[in-house]
């Protein structure tokens, strides 16, 4: 046997969990002999009778959470294969079945469409369905030049990047590649970036802050996690360039306190900066000057609202403050401030990197790209890069994959907690229409349900996050949330023993909802409190019947929520036992003459406790 | 420099950058505010104070606006009545109603709101968080955090007016609440118990302990030691007329009431300061009077290294308690929660049987004892002013004694006044040019006057040194000390939220000052 090189790659989108991996498989891999492993910056001498294996961590597909860990193996004179869910202790039989062209008893996912002989009977990368939807504008493509760049290590195309940056083009000459890419924000606020930008440059203050907000808060949002932990040069490039052409020296990236691992990586990376001479005092002789410091704050959802996290970050509580005065002017520590979501910085660098694919993918609003995180009931979860215009439907089936167990899709939900819900009807429309109908994208987190889920029990939740996230500061949002999610309750409740003469309250509680919605928009301080509402409203808009099933009729389609379930008694197999009666908590079940027993409608709580107790099986649910 | 504002279509003129709703308070317009204190930036929590304003889509707080151009204001369209009655609906859906046994009971301003923009029902009543336990480990200031409604106003005040730092906000969401020194009971923070939160909150989630709701006194064997603040704030409330000279009329009501020992606290700050004067004639350096519990508190914590200049004498409070009798109990009335905890601090383990009591207390104690205010007011006789009234009413406002010290002194030693309106300077209410020097026996003397926590610090980080023989008089509170800035409790009105300058009560004595002045003045062109 021949010296052969093999090149392996991986990547796990949890950076610790990675690490655990990564030291697993290299230690597997150097217990055995026949394996020399080669890292890519050192060399050794080849041994004749040996595999060298070069391994590149952060590479090949990213974002795919359903695949992880995702491998890649290349032989060098086949095609790439790739492996998905793959545990450390198959890999080093794995390879020598690659190294022996023998790949019959394993289970490749794709093999890519690289140079190479191709592999028999394995999936080509370019006829997965995903492969032309998924738009790499700041991920890398699935070619081969990008399929083994690690961008989370400085390497001298960063390098090169910022000192032609700083020796080759004017602040000028920046501001207006960004002006005329018209680049749109990327959080939620959705604000060109061009009046933020000028309106920081007109500030004549020496000290101008540049805070970078990296707090993203949501249940299920991983885009800027995402970003973060692959693509952090990226990031930082986009910092020296925004910093560069407003002449700001101080950047502050704050990070969600939950994303330790993206924020020891991050310092790591800065320092690194630091010592190569791109960050600090007087970089590379031009007289400008940059720190860059990583903060670690709490992942809070009213920190999306720049002026409270500017607070948080003043360590204050994490207040808004009246608009005017905007941080652009009277910011941080009372100084102009610039804040930035992470992917409006990493679509700063791309497009200054990229002038040329200007024209194809700069993020004029249909054009451009957004990072969206895929979850909810869906085959494929994960976090994908897709185009603008590209419709809903077919993200959902060609990227997603289609629902778990082939549900029925019943709707879905954009944008984080105070996203909106949407109905089928809009499956055809693309992020840019829904925007533009709704006027928000939020964290653009496309959430889908089947229609075994429940809307009413989702909007529930939703509303408990919401109150628990409203942040004190004004008291129509804080009370009115409080309100909201007890009314969002008491639609799936029947029966509340607690409160005297049930059924009229809920009704009058609920049909005030108008009313509710009205004050806590008209009054509330941010856009936290004004869009409390919108959610149920988008909801109401879309399943009004289901919505109003469970108001008026008191009947949930799905038989989701427990309030409104409704029991009864099989008198035939009831054997009078009289065990349903000890058991239930709210003295449901009389009975009523000897050996039959009923439940009474106006008290039960639809616990569901006398139909697991029952041995007979005489208690069933009413459908 | 003046600029014009419509309001409801009448046209008024107010001063350039004025905080609107200042603005319109003074006006006289009725806006509903809950959280927005006079002079201090705005917390806008409250969001009742909403006014449409042309140019504006949308309704916006008065209290975020400062009239810069001219403005075309509305107070109170239909819109806005709805929103401000939504948002009380809002906040009474949370707010305990336990209103009967409220210590804030017929003073409360949310209640008037409510009852001015008639909420009748409380849609959404039943989300009660649980009830929390009150705070009752102070001997002053209590808290009922079931009853906060996150206006932060507390936390306003004693951060930006007293620099206590002892309430905070903590936490967000369904957890939100305002907490004192990490949560810490409000006895083991850092509290002066200067009262002004308990005063300003909106609500009685912050309110003062009172003492004598539950003891019957003995008027034939008690004590009656009266701050004469107190007293003006009592009088005022029988009859206006009495304001001219409080402490006779307030004589005549001790008399009828039957209490037959008084002490006047107000002259023996007076006795005190110009016996500190006496020590520091011996002295090389300055004497910082001890005469506001609360400020002297914060320079023994804040500069240990200054407590030698605290004078050695006995407070006023504590003289007064040496001159009764051990086995007297004794009525203390007065507005300042700071004396209230000095005395407890200092009394509670003794023979003496100690009762303080403010106005408000005190007030309650003749109503449920049978007296009517009608009944008061027409038994004491109509009174004149006295020509020496401006000595008798010393301590009414602390500044005021101060003046007196100096009158004494100039009058003593017959040293000449170059500019006479310079005497004055202690009465004008204004924080800046309370200092007086003169030249005495070949020694420069200087009498300072300092107040607020904040000026306080200033004076004693930077200023201090410089000084040389002079007697320093600091209180805690903004604008005087009528249990701070202009604090009165009015018992069938909803408190005056707003500082001393636009207190009535305040203004008043100033004006009658005036007038006295001026009238000694002839009197002593006529002698």
């Amino acid at each position: 046997m021949s010296t052969i090189k093999l090149q392996l790659g991986y990547a796990i989108t949890s950076l610790e969990l990675q690490n655990i991996w990564e030291k697993e498989l290299l230690s597997l891999l150097s217990q055995d002999k026949h394996f020399i492993l080669k890292n890519h910056s050192t060399d050794l001498s080849p041994n004749d009778d040996a595999i060298i294996i070069e391994t590149f961590p952060n590479t090949g597909l990213k974002g795919f959470l359903y695949a992880e860990p995702l491998v890649w193996i290349k032989h060098p004179l086949k095609r790439t294969l790739c492996f998905r869910n793959l545990e450390p202790e198959l890999i080093p039989w794995i390879i020598e079945c690659v190294v022996n062209l023998d790949i019959t008893s394993l289970k490749p996912w794709i093999q890519l469409d690289d140079y190479g002989e191709s592999w028999p009977h394995i999936p080509i990368i370019t006829q997965m369905p995903w492969y032309d939807k998924i738009v790499p504008f700041l991920t890398n493509s699935f070619s081969g030049d990008d399929w083994i760049i690690d961008n989370t290590i400085l390497d001298n195309t960063n390098i090169d990047f910022i000192v032609s940056l700083y020796n080759k083009k004017s602040s000028v000459e920046v501001k207006d590649l960004i002006f005329k890419s018209k680049l749109i924000g990327r959080g939620s606020g959705t604000l060109p970036i061009e009046i933020k930008w000028q309106a920081i440059d007109e500030q004549l203050a020496e000290k101008k802050y540049l805070i970078i907000n990296a707090n993203e808060f949501g249940p299920s949002s991983l885009s800027n996690y995402f970003l973060l932990r692959y693509y952090p040069t990226m990031i930082l490039e986009g910092i020296i360039t925004t910093c560069y052409a407003l002449h700001i020296n101080n950047a502050i990236i704050a990070i969600h306190q939950d994303y330790l691992d993206v924020y020891e990586a991050f310092s790591k990376l800065i320092s690194q900066a630091k010592d190569l001479g791109l960050l600090g005092d007087d970089i590379l002789n031009t007289g400008n000057s940059l720190s860059i410091d990583v903060m670690l704050t709490p992942g809070m959802l009213i920190t999306g609202e720049e002026t409270a996290l500017i607070h948080l970050l003043e360590s204050q509580m994490p207040f808004p403050t009246n608009k005017p005065p905007y941080p652009t002017s009277l910011g941080l520590w009372g100084q102009p401030t610039l804040v930035h979501n992470v992917e409006t910085i990493a679509n700063i660098s791309q497009i200054i990197k990229t002038d040329k694919s200007l024209e194809i993918y700069a993020p004029i609003s249909k054009q451009g790209t957004k990072v969206v995180t895929l979850c909810g009931e869906i085959n494929n979860y994960g976090v994908y890069e897709i185009s603008m215009d590209i419709s809903i439907d077919e993200v959902i089936n060609k990227i997603g994959g289609g629902l778990n167990n082939s549900n029925k899709i019943k709707g879905f939900h954009i944008g984080g907690v105070t996203g909106r819900f949407f109905d089928l009807d809009n499956l055809d429309k693309s992020l840019y229409d829904l925007e533009k109908q709704t006027n928000y994208l939020g964290t653009s987190t496309i959430f889908t349900f089947s229609e075994e889920q429940c809307i009413v029990k989702l909007l529930q939740h939703i509303s408990e996050i919401l109150t628990e996230q409203s942040c004190g500061k004004c008291i129509p949002c804080l009370y009115g949330s409080r309100v909201w999610s007890e009314l969002i309750s008491y639609l799936s409740l029947a029966n509340n023993p607690q409160i005297p003469h049930f059924p009229l309250y809920r009704l009058k509680t609920i049909l005030s909802f108008n009313k509710l919605d009205r004050t806590v928009t008209e009054s509330s301080l941010c856009a936290l409190g004004k869009s409390l509402s919108q959610t149920f409203i988008s909801a109401y808009n879309f399943f009004k019947d289901e919505i109003e099933e469970h108001i008026f009729d008191k009947y949930c389609r799905s038989y989701q929520c427990v309030g409104l379930r409704n029991y009864i008694i099989d008198e035939d197999a009831c054997t009078g036992c009289g065990l349903c009666i000890v058991e239930c908590p709210v003295n449901a079940i009389i009975e009523k003459r000897i050996n039959l027993f009923v439940i009474l409608d106006g008290k039960c709580v639809g616990c569901g406790l006398c139909e697991k107790v029952c041995k007979f099986s005489a208690i069933n649910l009413k459908k | 420099m003046k600029i014009n504002i419509t309001v409801n279509n009448q046209k008024y003129k107010v001063d350039l950058g004025e905080n609107l709703l200042n603005a319109l308070l003074s006006l006289g317009y009725d806006i509903p505010h809950l959280c927005y204190l006079e002079n201090y930036s705005p917390n806008y929590a409250c969001r009742l104070c909403m006014v449409e304003i042309d140019g504006f889509n949308n309704p916006i707080q008065a209290c975020t606006v400062d009239v810069n151009t001219p403005l075309q204001v509305y107070t109170h369209t239909p819109k806005l009545i709805n929103i401000r009655k939504n948002i009380l609906e809002l906040i009474l859906s949370q707010h305990s109603l336990e209103c009967n046994t409220c210590p804030k009971a017929i003073n409360c301003s949310l209640l008037n709101y409510a009852y001015q923009y008639g909420v009748n029902e409380i849609i959404w009543r039943h989300v009660i968080t649980d009830s929390k336990e009150k705070d009752i480990s102070s001997p002053v200031i209590a808290k009922n955090i079931n009853k906060c409604i996150s206006c932060g106003i507390c936390v306003k005040i004693c951060n930006e007016m007293m620099h206590c730092n002892v309430f905070n906000h903590a936490f967000i969401g369904t957890k939100k609440t305002i907490i004192s020194s990490l949560d810490k009971p409000i006895n083991l923070s850092n509290c002066y118990y200067c009262g002004q939160c308990s005063y300003h909150c909106p609500t009685s989630a912050l309110y003062e302990k009172s003492y004598i709701d539950n003891v019957e006194i003995d008027p034939q064997n008690t004590t009656l030691i009266f701050d004469s603040a107190a007293v003006y704030n009592l009088m005022s409330q029988i009859n206006s007329n009495f304001t001219k000279n409080p402490i006779l009329s307030f004589n005549y009501l001790c008399q009828f009431l039957g209490f037959k020992k008084l002490i006047n606290l107000g002259e023996l700050i007076d006795a005190k300061l110009y016996l500190d004067f006496q020590l520091l004639k011996d002295r090389k350096h300055p004497i910082i009077s001890n005469l506001c519990p609360v400020s002297i508190e914060y320079i023994k914590q804040k500069y240990p290294e200054l407590i030698e200049f605290i004078s050695p004498l006995a407070s006023p409070m504590q003289a007064a308690i040496r001159l009764t009798n051990k086995s007297n109990p004794i009525l203390i009335l007065t507005n300042c929660s700071a004396y209230k905890n000095d005395i407890f601090q200092n009394y509670s383990n003794t023979e003496h049987k100690i009762y303080v009591a403010n106005v408000r207390d005190f007030l309650k104690y003749l109503l449920r004892n049978g007296y009517t205010l009608e009944q008061l007011k027409n038994l004491i006789p109509n009174i004149k002013a006295k020509k020496n009234y401006s000595y008798s009413i010393g301590g009414l406002y602390a500044d005021i004694s101060m003046y007196n010290l100096l009158k004494l002194i100039l009058d003593e030693t017959n040293i000449q006044i170059d500019k006479p309106s310079k005497i004055n300077s202690f009465l004008t209410g204004k924080n800046e040019n309370k200092k007086y020097n003169f030249r005495l026996k070949n020694k420069n003397y200087s009498l300072i006057s300092i107040n607020t926590i904040s000026e306080i610090a200033n004076f004693f980080d930077h200023e201090f040194l410089k000084t040389n023989l002079a007697l320093i008089g600091c209180w805690s509170c903004a604008n005087g000390c009528i249990n701070g800035g202009g604090k009165t409790f009015e018992i069938f009105k909803t408190t005056n939220k707003s500082l001393s300058s636009r207190n009535p009560l305040l203004t008043q004595i100033y004006n009658i000052n005036e007038d006295l002045i001026i009238q000694e003045k002839l009197w002593k062109q006529e002698n």
